[in-house]
């Protein structure tokens, strides 16, 4: 009766052995801090100077951005042309959505001699890009040393 | 009197007592072990619709030579966001990998990929990949 109970004993620690054994388990994590992608709208669509005359004063034509985003997010912006004779200032500059929603820009004309030609339906462009979009970070396990 | 009569009993029951016989026989596996070589990943910031590099997640399994073994990666992300494949450039699903080796008896190493599906991100991700590998049979 003593074998029989000792062969039992033997034969379930030897299934309890093998059970944690026969798997096994890890894990890691994975995460993303989703960004509101950045929208830009010009309270201007369009600029006529109609006649311009060479040597005339100067005539700025203010051009409003609004911005919406990801509160906190720092944002840089450009305002380009490859049209020449048109003449942009504060066409560069940063931000930080939610403190800084709207920017301003000029448009004028370069009205020296021979500054520019006739040209219709000439486009500025305004480009807005985060400017510090966090990158990917992997870690690894530690090795204890010792 | 009764006694007597009593002992006698019990020694005749035991006299005719028979010895059962068994044999007990057991193979020597190796516990199978896992080890994984990322413990985690930090995507950043992501916005909707734009390319993510996939992350390498290489592991290793270590179990009884010759023997089989399943391969279950699977997730806690019910977004849909999180995508996982065996190779980089394709094959990518939100739901689980599953696959079965045969073991070298050393440290066999492998990899899946780690991907977003940004354009159904609608929010910030956090989530588990979990991988489990089990002897496929055990004789």
């Amino acid at each position: 009766m003593k074998k029989l109970l000792l062969a039992g004993l033997i034969l379930a620690m030897s299934a309890t052995a093998m059970a944690t054994g026969e798997t096994a388990t890890d894990s890691l994590t994975v995460s993303a801090n989703y960004i509101v992608p950045i929208t830009v709208v010009l309270d201007t669509t369009s600029i006529d100077f109609k006649d311009v005359y060479n040597g005339s004063a100067a005539e700025v034509k203010s051009v409003i951005a609004t911005l919406t985003g990801e509160t906190g997010e720092t944002y840089s912006y450009a305002a380009t042309t490859e049209t020449t004779g048109i003449v942009l200032s504060g066409a560069t500059g940063t931000g930080t959505i939610g403190t800084n929603d709207t920017f301003t820009f000029g448009i004028d004309m370069d009205r020296t001699e021979g500054g520019f030609t006739d040209f219709t339906d000439q486009l500025v462009t305004v480009t807005v890009n985060y400017t510090a979009i966090d990158d990917t970070v992997i870690v690894v396990p530690t090795t204890p040393v010792g | 009197m009764n006694k007597i009569i009593f002992i006698f009993i019990l020694l005749s029951r035991l006299s005719f007592a028979v010895d059962g016989l068994f044999y007990i026989e057991g193979i020597g596996i190796k516990a199978i072990s896992l080890s994984l070589g990322v413990s985690s990943i930090d995507f950043g910031d992501v916005l909707s619709d734009t390319d993510v590099d996939p992350v390498l997640v290489d592991f290793s399994v270590n179990a009884e030579v010759d023997y089989y073994y399943d391969v279950e990666i699977s997730n806690d992300d019910s977004s849909g966001v999180l995508q996982v494949s065996r190779t980089s450039s394709g094959g990518y699903t939100d739901g689980k990998l599953t696959y079965t080796n045969i073991a070298t008896g050393n440290d066999d190493p492998q990899k899946f990929y780690v991907d977003l599906d940004t354009g159904i991100m609608t929010g910030d991700l956090s989530a588990t990949i979990t991988v489990t590998v089990a002897y496929s049979v055990i004789p």
